[in-house]
C-alpha cells in the first residue's frame, strides 16, 4: 500500500495565480520524502492540500488507502490518517506540554489510562519526559519542536507532514534535531513528507528527494544514488548544499572515525568527535 | 518656576472640583445611611433596609436583569465577534456601521425604540413583553452586542489561524476545534468585556424607568422611588449605598478576571477568510442581532413616531412644538425641554472640557520624580470612579449634599450641569489621554533645547494635538450630557425639565398622544446627539485632518 498518491493537482488562487498545475507524488509506506524549493514555489500548499487545509480544484489524493479528494469532493482534515508538524510548532499555549500532546488523542476519543501511557511513552522517545507539565511559554525552540513532533507521533498516523519544521532553529540544533526526527520516523514506521529549503537538512532526514518547481514535482530519486551532474542548472543552483549530509558517530579512534548517513557508512579521517555525536559531512566533487 | 505653579494650580483646580461635586455627593449619602436625624451614628436603618423580604427581591431582580444582558450580549456579541471581524463577504461594512449605532445614542432614546417595538400596535407586541424584564434584558443586549463584537473580535481577527489547523490535523472536528483552541484564546476578552457590560447592565436605570421600572425594579430605581415617593432620604441612601458595593463588587470581579494570567497567543496581522458555508450558524446569529435587535427598533421608533390613527403624518411632531402632553397642566413643550436640554448640555460641556483638558494634561505630563508619578496614577483612579459609581448615586448625593447645603442653588439649576460634567468626565478623559500620550517626549526637549518655553512647548508642541482631540471630546461630552437622565432625573426642577425627563414623564401618563410625543421627540433627542457626535469628530483644525 502507497502512504500518499497524488495525482495531477491543480491549486489556483482566487486571484488567478496558479500554485499547483498538475503535481504527482507516490510516497512509499514508511518511506521519507524530503521537497525542496524556493520560496513560493507550492511547496507549503502541496502539505496543506494534502493535510485537507485546503482544497485542490482538480486531481486526487490518497492517503493510507482512502481517497480523500478527487475532483471537488474532500474529507475534511480531522478524518483523514495523517497530521502536520508547522514550522513554528503552532503549541496551544493554553494547554502544557502533556496536555498539548494528549490533544490529539482526546479528540479520538482515547480513553484515559491509555492516553496516560501513550502520552508518557512518546514523551520519553523524544527525549522531554521531564517537560510533561511545563507551560508552553517556558519551552526553548527546539523543545518546542520536539512537543509538536510528539503531538503528531503519539496518534500513530500513516503519514507525518514536515512544513520547514527546524528553520527558526540555529544551524547546529537544526541538524542534531534532523538526524533525530529520521531516527524516529524509522523507529515508528511513519512515512513522511519533510519540506524544507536547506538541502542538507532535506538529504539528512529523507530517503528520497523532490524539488518543486513551477507549481509540479521533479522526482530526483532517492538520496543515496542522487547525482548533481544530473540535475539541471536550476535545481543545481537550488540544491546548493546538497554535497552536506550529518549522520551519527557510530565509531571513533584516533585513525579514523565512521558516521553513519542515510543508511551508508562514511569512514573519515583522523578523530572527528565522541561516540554518538552528529556531524555533518561535507561531500563535494 | 511659574511653570510649577500653573500645574500646581492645574492639579488644585481638579481636586476642588472632584472634591465638591464628586467624593461630597457620594460621601453625604453614605453619611445620610449612617445617622440618624440628629447626626448620630446608627446603622438601624441599613438593618431595617436589609431584613425587609423586598429589599432582597430588588437586589435579586438587578442580579437577573445585569445577568440576563450580560448572557444576551455574549450569546450574539460573540457570533457576531466572528463574523464582523473575521470574515470578509459583501457588506461586511455596512453591518459593522449599523452595529456602531448603538454607541451614539442615548439610553432614553433606545428604551423608547423597545416600547414601540413591544407596545400594543409593535412589531413585536404579539409575544406581549411590553414594560417587561424582558423587554429590558432585550434593550441591554441592543447596547451592548457592538461592546463585545469589538473587543472580542478585535482579539479574533488577530489570532494565528494556523492554531486552529494544526488541532484540525491532529483529528479535531471544527466545533471540538473552536471549543478546545479558539474559546480559551479568545476568553481573557469575552471575561473582561462581560464583565463591563455587566457594569453597564447593573447601572442601567435609564433604560429601566424608560421601559416602564419592570417587577420590583433596581436598586436604581428603588433609591428614586424612595426620594420622590416616599421623600425618605435615609432608606434612599442605604439603597444607594447598596448600589455602590454591587458596583464595586462586579468591578473587583472584572478586574480578577481579566488579569488572570493571560495565554501567551499568538498574534499577527489581522486575517479575514471569505465566508464559508460552514458559517451559517454564527452568521444567522449576527444577522439576527443586527436586523432584529439594532434595526428593527431604530425603524420602529421612526416608523411609529410618524403614525397617527388617521395614517402617517407629522402630528406627533407638531404636538411638539404646541402640546405640553394631555394631562400635565401647563407646563413646558417639548421644544422648550429640548432648548434647556441644549443649553444645560452647553454649559455641561464647558465644564467637562476645563476640567477634563487639564486632567488629561496633568495625567499625561512626563514626571521624573517616583512619588509625582504615583500621585499621576492615583489622579487616572480617581478620575474614573464616576463611571463606577452610577449616575444615580451622583444625582442623589447631588440632593443630600450641595442642594441640602443650599436648597437655592438647587432651585437655580445650576447643579444640573454639573452633575452631568461630573458623570461624562471620566469618558472625555479617557478619549484625550490617548491622544496627548502620543506625543513623544522627545518633541518637547527638541522644543526646549530650540529655545521654546514650557508655556510654549505646551502650545506649540502639545496644543496640535489637543485640538486634534478636542472636538471629538467636545461632542462626545456634548452627546453624554444631553442623554444623560440618571443624575437629572434627580435634579431637575419640574418647571427646568431636560428632554429626556420629559419623554420619560411623558411616556408614565396614559394617552396615545403622549405616546406618540415621546416616540417624536426621542426620534429628535437621537438626531440631535448623533449629529454632536458627527460634528465632534468633524471640526478639527484643517492642517490635521489630513495627517489623522
Amino acid at each position: 500500500m502507497t502512504a500518499i498518491n497524488v495525482t495531477n493537482l491543480h491549486l489556483a488562487y482566487p486571484g488567478g495565480a496558479q500554485v499547483l498545475t498538475g503535481a504527482n507524488l507516490t510516497l512509499a509506506e514508511g518511506e521519507i520524502l524530503g521537497l525542496l524549493g524556493a520560496s513560493g514555489s507550492g511547496k507549503s500548499t502541496l502539505l496543506r492540500v494534502i493535510a485537507g487545509l485546503q482544497h485542490p480544484q482538480t486531481g486526487t489524493i490518497e492517503v493510507a488507502g482512502v481517497i480523500t479528494d478527487d475532483d471537488g469532493e474532500h474529507v475534511p482534515p480531522h478524518r483523514r490518517n495523517c497530521t502536520m508538524v508547522f514550522q513554528d510548532a503552532q503549541l496551544f499555549p493554553h494547554r502544557s506540554v502533556a496536555g498539548n500532546v494528549a490533544y490529539g488523542l482526546q479528540a479520538a476519543n482515547v480513553p484515559k489510562p491509555e492516553r496516560r501511557r501513550r502520552v508518557a511513552e512518546v514523551l520519553e522517545m523524544v527525549d522531554i519526559a521531564e517537560l510533561a507539565n511545563r507551560a508552553i511559554t517556558e519551552l526553548s525552540g527546539g523543545q518546542a519542536q520536539r512537543v509538536a513532533l510528539a503531538r503528531c507521533l503519539v496518534i500513530r498516523p500513516a503519514v507525518i507532514l514536515f512544513d520547514e519544521p527546524l528553520s527558526a532553529l540555529d544551524r547546529g540544533l537544526r541538524q542534531r534535531l534532523a538526524v533525530e526526527i529520521r531516527e524516529l520516523l524509522k523507529q515508528t514506521g511513519t512515512s513522511a513528507i519533510y519540506v524544507t529549503h536547506d538541502p542538507a537538512e532535506a538529504t539528512t532526514v529523507a530517503d528520497r528527494i523532490g524539488v518543486v518547481e513551477q507549481g509540479s514535482i521533479l522526482d530526483l530519486g532517492p538520496v543515496s544514488t542522487l547525482n548533481i551532474a544530473d540535475l539541471s542548472d536550476s535545481v543545481a543552483s537550488l540544491l546548493g548544499g546538497l554535497g552536506e549530509v550529518t549522520g551519527v558517530i557510530t565509531a571513533v579512534s584516533d585513525e579514523s572515525t565512521t558516521v553513519e548517513v542515510v543508511e551508508k557508512i562514511v569512514v573519515l579521517p583522523g578523530r572527528q568527535g565522541g561516540l554518538g555525536d552528529t556531524i555533518s559531512v561535507n561531500l563535494s566533487r | 518656576m511659574r511653570a510649577r505653579l500653573g500645574w500646581g494650580a492645574a492639579v488644585a483646580v481638579i481636586l476642588i472640583f472632584l472634591t465638591i461635586f464628586f467624593a461630597w455627593p457620594v460621601g453625604a449619602m453614605l453619611i445620610r445611611g449612617i445617622t440618624d436625624d440628629v447626626g448620630a451614628l446608627d446603622f438601624s436603618a441599613f438593618g431595617e433596609v436589609l431584613t425587609t423580604s423586598r429589599t432582597w427581591a430588588i437586589i435579586g431582580h438587578t442580579l437577573v436583569m445585569a445577568l440576563g444582558g450580560t448572557i444576551g450580549s455574549v450569546v450574539f456579541g460573540v457570533p457576531a465577534a466572528y463574523i464582523l471581524y473575521r470574515t470578509d463577504f459583501p457588506g461586511r461594512t455596512v453591518l459593522r456601521s449599523i452595529t456602531l449605532v448603538p454607541f451614539v445614542l442615548p439610553t432614553v432614546v433606545v428604551g423608547v425604540a423597545f416600547r414601540a417595538v413591544f407596545g400594543v400596535n409593535g412589531p413585536l407586541g404579539f409575544l406581549g413583553l411590553d414594560q417587561t424584564t424582558w423587554a429590558v434584558i432585550a434593550a441591554m443586549i441592543f447596547f451592548n452586542i457592538s461592546l463585545i463584537a469589538r473587543q472580542v473580535g478585535g482579539l479574533w481577527q488577530m489570532l494565528d489561524p494556523r492554531t486552529v489547523e494544526a488541532a484540525r490535523s491532529l483529528g479535531a472536528s471544527p466545533i471540538r476545534a473552536f471549543f478546545t483552541i479558539t474559546l480559551p484564546s479568545l476568553t481573557p476578552a469575552i471575561g473582561a468585556s462581560a464583565g463591563l457590560v455587566f457594569l453597564y447592565c447593573s447601572t442601567a436605570y435609564s433604560l429601566v424607568r424608560t421601559l416602564g421600572t419592570p417587577g420590583v425594579g433596581t436598586l436604581e430605581t428603588e433609591v428614586f422611588r424612595q426620594t420622590q415617593t416616599f421623600l425618605d432620604l435615609r432608606t434612599a441612601a442605604v439603597f444607594s449605598a447598596l448600589q455602590v458595593v454591587f458596583v464595586l463588587a462586579s468591578v473587583w470581579v472584572t478586574q480578577r478576571l481579566s488579569h488572570r494570567a493571560t495565554t501567551a497567543l499568538r498574534l499577527q496581522q489581522p486575517v479575514r477568510q471569505p465566508l464559508a458555508r460552514t458559517d451559517w450558524l454564527p452568521l444567522t446569529v449576527t444577522l439576527f442581532a443586527v436586523v432584529v435587535i439594532i434595526l428593527l427598533p431604530m425603524i420602529t421608533l421612526v416608523e411609529r413616531s410618524l403614525a397617527t390613527e388617521t395614517g402617517y403624518s407629522l402630528h406627533n411632531y407638531r404636538l411638539l412644538m404646541t402640546s405640553s402632553g394631555s394631562g400635565f397642566a401647563g407646563g413646558a413643550t417639548a421644544a422648550q425641554a429640548l432648548e434647556h436640554s441644549l443649553k444645560i448640555a452647553l454649559d455641561a460641556t464647558i465644564i467637562c472640557m476645563v476640567m477634563a483638558i487639564l486632567t488629561a494634561l496633568v495625567i499625561t505630563r512626563h514626571v521624573r520624580s517616583r512619588t509625582l508619578a504615583r500621585a499621576q496614577r492615583a489622579l487616572d483612579t480617581f478620575i474614573m470612579m464616576p463611571m463606577g459609581v452610577s449616575s444615580v448615586t451622583i444625582g442623589f448625593g447631588f440632593l443630600v449634599s450641595i442642594h441640602a447645603f443650599n436648597p437655592g442653588l438647587g432651585q437655580s439649576g445650576v447643579l444640573v450641569p454639573l452633575a452631568q460634567a461630573v458623570v461624562a468626565l471620566p469618558l472625555v478623559v479617557r478619549s484625550l489621554i490617548p491622544i496627548l500620550a502620543a506625543v513623544d517626549p522627545r518633541q518637547r526637549h527638541a522644543a526646549a533645547v530650540l529655545g521654546a518655553s514650557p508655556a510654549r512647548i505646551l502650545a506649540t508642541i502639545d496644543g496640535p494635538y489637543l485640538l486634534r482631540a478636542i472636538g471629538l471630546a467636545a461632542g462626545l461630552s456634548f452627546s453624554v450630557s444631553l442623554g444623560e437622565f440618571g443624575a437629572t432625573s434627580f435634579l431637575a426642577s419640574p418647571d427646568y425639565q431636560t428632554l429626556p425627563v420629559y419623554i420619560v414623564r411623558l411616556l408614565s401618563r396614559p394617552g396615545a398622544d403622549n405616546f406618540g410625543m415621546a416616540l417624536a421627540a426621542a426620534v429628535v433627542l437621537g438626531v440631535v446627539a448623533a449629529v454632536a457626535l458627527i460634528l465632534g469628530e468633524r471640526i478639527r483644525p484643517r492642517t490635521l485632518r489630513s495627517t489623522s
